[in-house]
């Protein structure tokens, strides 16, 4: 089991330098940089830029060096300093701009992957307990739409309904009044208000997946023999159920950690956009689109950088939860 | 159900922001501000002498009597010199349609991206030496510069200084402030790299700049510089001259503090430079200003940042109080207590906000397709939409490369005779009336009607949809056609060419050239459609390599004659001509020279006629022959008028036009006077702190919306 450990965290360290590497080569492909983006700026607004104050612009921000000592400077502050670099666009070190998003994202990530589960969770045991009836087929139903329509298209719909029919004000994460506000109780209610509708709209995408492995793999322990053998020892059908087959179809939850990671913050970056949300999302789509490079690059490599943590985790917590994982493991070792 | 239940709140805190008020503050009512209403609730409409009936300068100057509630405390705690001592005697009095006004409320608005900090400085810090006028005609407006003196040649300008002005921290504003400014910031290298090149003459030479006394200052050029009132007027993007507070900024400056270098690296900053152009300058080609974003920079604009730019999602300016202008009752500008600038991501959201009510004034950022959508909710939510005219002067300009690098593309593209065939394949009735829901009449690339250099022939040649005439003029230059009746280039093989679109800006203009495409196949040309990135188009652009470019058409109305990239060469975002453009702009190492009997030479010796003009009347006479050149080149296809955009203004606000211009160069609304705008329920107009939202709830969960008293 240690040797496994280390062996995975080796290749998990390996793996992120990649990712660094990668990140940073994407974003420098497209053609123009951050000056460029000024320029077209100018242009659009009827302004115009001089030979002379470009070159001064492509100093200042050291774009007149190659990627692989740009690249170079960047990781090594990222090492040594914990430094992410320079974000052109908010004229601010990236760290700065990242920390300041970061604690709304996670709120919604965690709180659309909290919603993802207990949704998923409860239809997927309703849909194997009640196999082929008319419920079953109606949250199945439901559970493809989710899955099938963009999230953003649900972002659009909801504006739209709210705006229309309930006269809500939308995008943001705090209602007008509360933006400034310093911190309360009903600034808080306000925020969990405003997030519940963003959460639930990133969840519908990761529910109906989660909902079919888990009726699947439900409706395969049902018809294993320690349940009849528990059903026939008089235990209650709602117990039975809880205490032994559920238990066993919960593997793909831990196994989700993972990847369920990046999902949701990805699924964020859309739809946070259409309903402005200061969440990460809007912060890194904007950076990319203005070539701000190394506020992107960054805010990828943190993503890569979770989504690696999250694959370890559920790695470990999977090898400790289920026996036979463990065992697997083990008889891979000798 | 959980949702709706959910929803039950939402509607209580709408409802709150919708109509922003109920029992108000009674403080508010019983102060010192509201003695100045008398009157003014009945106020009918005043002429401001505007046609578009924006606000204006007043003939007569008034002696400073009244001032915001704010302030009158401020100074019974002695904290501020009164009134009379902070503005001067005979103080500068702008005048509205709607008249004397309260103080009060907070003026809302809404920021598309943290980098839209154009909208901060239109609303707040549009103060040049001389003003563009709510009309925006050719006559400018005294500004911070009482009245100037121009001689006959354009080469010595004369201005006097409003006498008194003061600094937002009670210094004096004086011409040594712009010596400082031009001196030690404009021509530091250091701290101004690159010209300035608004306040060069056209050869590219400093001015020099002499001071008599405290209010007067003389700036004399070495060859005329006719537009140069005009480029002052603009104050686009670094302020100009006179924003530098000497008293304030030598601190910083090496020149002034030998431990400035010390003083740099105590608080962080890269170097001196850094520091200087934090406290009080901006990066040029950036938005990063210091303007918007260090509270302490003494300015001599009506509203001071309060909550920097660029930190969160919500940027805020107050009053000024040291603010130098009244209103006709002698009451100190500005009226309204706060600017709140709240930063979004997309114009969409902007678009739901204004139509839920959340917006108190806004003329940019709505595209066409919003105006249905605003239009619906207006009733419900009390706001009305204004009409903005752009100075975009076409939807679509077809940009044929006159320097394309291969020979025969060369040929044909600068063929009149191909591009007249082109223009009447198209059936522009059509797209109008598909694309653009029938707003906008066909037009070529002009400047739009009404403006002062509106020229009828260039707007209107080649425009009808026919196709006979089309296959006659394409006849004469590609004659051969192919068993399939598309025609051959001159070397025999089929000709094609491609189009570059920009996707990220506008959908339409693909929608367009969908329906172009199969306009010009019904002639016999092939044409392919390249949509791609905005970065990636400039960049194709920037190296020459491309057939045809698509852009919308800017500059149509009095900065036609600032930015005539459009009707002649000039710089490269004219596409057509992307290389003469820089090599008259930028000189022989930026670009190449044109064939000696390119029009391009002519139309450069006019516009260098206009530079060194300084008549306002022999300038729009110069202009117009040189658009009579531009109607003989023919350099771009156009397509139609761009419409007018729609705006919104909240019922409630008086003195706001509900007609303007909208173009950087103007910097809508500012010309408009936003500091005489006013509230008619100003206590309504304040987003709500938290514990009276809360009451609010308590008060009125359940109820009906409360409607206005």
């Amino acid at each position: 089991m240690l040797q496994f450990m280390i062996r995975r965290i080796g290749w998990s360290l390996l793996t992120v330098w990649l990712i660094s590497l990668v990140c940073f080569f994407i974003i420098q492909a497209p053609p123009g940089d951050f000056v460029s983006v000024l320029m077209a700026n100018a242009e659009a607004d009827g302004r115009r830029l001089t030979a002379q104050q470009v070159d001064v612009l492509r100093e200042r921000y050291n774009l007149d060096q190659p990627w692989y000592a740009q690249y170079w400077a960047w990781i090594w502050g990222i090492l040594t300093e914990f430094d992410f670099g320079y974000s052109f666009r908010w004229n601010r070190p990236a760290t700065d701009v990242i920390m300041e998003h970061l604690p709304f994202t996670l709120l919604l990530a965690g709180g659309s992957m909290f919603l993802t589960w207990i949704i998923a969770f409860g239809i997927g045991i309703y849909t194997a307990v009640k196999r082929y009836s008319i419920g079953d087929y109606f949250w199945t139903f439901v559970g493809f739409i989710g899955l099938s329509v963009p999230n953003f298209v649900l972002a659009l719909v909801f504006m739209y309904v709210a705006f229309r029919y309930f006269d809500m004000s939308v995008g943001g994460l705090f209602s007008p009044e509360y933006v400034e506000a310093d911190w309360s109780a009903a600034r808080v209610l306000d925020l969990l208000q405003n997030l519940a509708v963003p959460a639930l709209i990133i969840a519908t995408a990761g529910t109906a997946g989660l909902i079919r492995i888990t009726r699947a793999n439900l409706s395969d322990e049902l018809a294993q023999p320690y349940v009849m053998a528990a059903r026939a020892r008089g235990q209650r059908e709602n117990v039975l159920l809880m205490r032994y087959p559920v238990r066993a179809a919960m593997n793909p939850f831990i196994s989700t950690i993972g990847y369920a990671i990046p999902s949701v913050i990805s699924g964020e970056v859309i739809v946070s956009s259409v309903l402005s949300l200061p969440t990460t999302g809007p912060v890194l789509l904007g950076a990319l689109r203005n070539q701000d490079m190394y506020l992107a690059g960054s805010f990828l490599l943190i993503l890569g950088v979770l989504t690696v943590i999250g694959t370890v985790i559920s790695d470990l917590v999977l090898a400790w939860a289920d026996p036979r994982v463990r065992r697997q493991h083990s008889g891979a070792a000798q | 159900m959980r949702y709706a239940a959910r929803t039950t709140t939402g509607i209580a805190l709408a409802a709150l922001v919708l109509t922003a008020c109920g029992g108000g503050n009674p403080d508010n009512s019983t102060s010192e501000g509201s003695d100045n209403v008398s009157g003014a609730a009945a106020a009918g409409s005043l002429d401001t002498g505007m046609a578009t009936g924006a606000p204006s300068l007043a003939g007569e100057r008034t002696a400073p009597t009244g001032e915001a509630p704010d302030l009158a405390e401020l100074v019974e705690a002695g904290d501020l010199p009164p009134v009379d001592q902070r503005v001067p005697e005979a103080a500068v009095t702008i005048i509205g349609k709607d008249g004397v006004g309260q103080y009060g409320g907070e003026l809302q608005m809404a920021m598309n991206g943290n980098d839209d900090d154009s909208l901060i400085r239109r609303y707040a810090a549009y103060e040049p030496m001389a003003r563009w006028d709510g009309d925006w005609s050719s006559e400018l407006t005294p500004g911070v510069a009482r009245d100037w003196v121009v001689s006959e040649d354009a080469t010595t300008y004369t201005f006097h200084l409003e006498e008194g002005i003061r600094w937002s921290d009670g210094e004096p504003f004086t011409a040594d402030d712009i010596v400082f400014g031009y001196e030690d910031v404009l021509m530091n290298d250091e701290l101004t790299p690159g010209p300035t090149e608004y306040l060069m003459d056209p050869e590219g030479n400093w001015p020099t700049i002499t001071t008599d006394g405290d209010y007067t200052i003389t700036l004399e050029f070495e060859v005329p510089h006719g537009l140069f009132l005009y480029q002052l007027a603009r104050a686009e993007e670094d302020g100009k001259f006179h924003r530098f507070p000497r008293h304030y900024l030598e601190q910083f400056h090496i020149d002034y503090n030998d431990d400035a270098e010390a003083l740099a690296a105590e608080e962080g900053y890269e170097d001196w430079a850094d520091m200087f152009t934090s406290k009080g300058w901006v990066t040029l080609g950036t938005g990063f200003d210091s303007r918007w974003m260090n509270p302490e920079l003494p300015q001599i604009n009506p509203y001071i940042i309060e909550t920097p730019a660029y930190e969160g999602t919500r940027v805020t300016a107050v009053r000024n109080p040291y603010y130098w202008k009244v209103d006709e009752q002698g009451n100190q500008l500005p009226y309204i207590d706060r600017l709140v600038f709240d930063v979004f991501d997309s114009a969409e959201v902007i678009a739901f906000r204004a139509a839920a009510g959340n917006i108190s004034y806004q003329d940019r950022h709505f595209d066409h397709d919003f105006r249905p959508l605003l239009a619906e909710s207006m009733e419900d939510n009390d706001f009305s939409l204004i009409d903005v005219t752009s100075t975009d002067m076409n939807t679509l300009l077809f940009n044929f490369n006159h320097i394309h690098p291969d020979e025969q593309m060369r040929e044909v593209f600068t063929d009149l005779n191909f591009k007249a065939g082109l223009s009447h394949a198209m059936n522009r009735e059509e797209i109008i009336e598909l694309v653009y829901f029938g707003q906008g009449e066909p037009s070529q690339a002009s400047p739009r009607e009404g403006s002062p250099y509106y020229h009828e022939e260039l707007a209107t040649q080649y425009l009808e949809f026919d196709l006979d005439q089309a296959n006659d003029y394409l006849d004469q230059v590609l004659p051969e056609t192919d068993e399939n009746g598309n025609r051959l280039g001159p070397d025999g093989q089929p000709f094609t060419f491609d189009v570059d679109v920009a996707t990220d800006r506008s959908v339409e203009h693909a929608r367009v050239l969908e329906l172009v495409q199969a306009h010009w196949a019904e002639v016999g040309i092939t044409m392919e459609i390249q949509s791609m990135d905005r970065d990636l188009r400039n960049e194709r652009r920037d190296a020459g390599e491309f057939d045809v470019y698509v852009r919308d058409g800017s500059a149509g109305l009095q900065d036609a004659i600032l930015r005539p990239h459009w009707y002649m060469p000039f710089g490269d975002s004219g596409a057509y001509a992307w290389s003469w453009g820089s090599y008259y702009l930028d000189g022989e190492d930026a670009g190449e020279a044109p064939p000696e009997e390119s029009p391009a030479w002519r139309q450069w010796e006019l516009y260098g006629e206009i530079l060194v003009t300084a008549d306002p009347d022999e300038q729009a006479r110069l202009m117009e022959k040189l658009l009579d050149v531009s109607a003989e080149a023919f350099w771009t296809i156009g397509l139609s008028t761009s419409p007018n955009r729609a705006g919104v203004v909240h019922n409630d606000l008086r003195n706001a036009p509900h007609e303007l211009y909208e173009a950087s160069a103007y910097q809508n609304p500012g010309p408009s006077y936003p500091a005489v705008w006013w509230w008619e329920n100003p206590d309504e107009a304040v987003a709500d702190d938290e514990d009276e939202a809360q009451d609010y709830i308590d008060e009125y969960e359940g109820e009906d919306l409360p409607s206005d008293q």
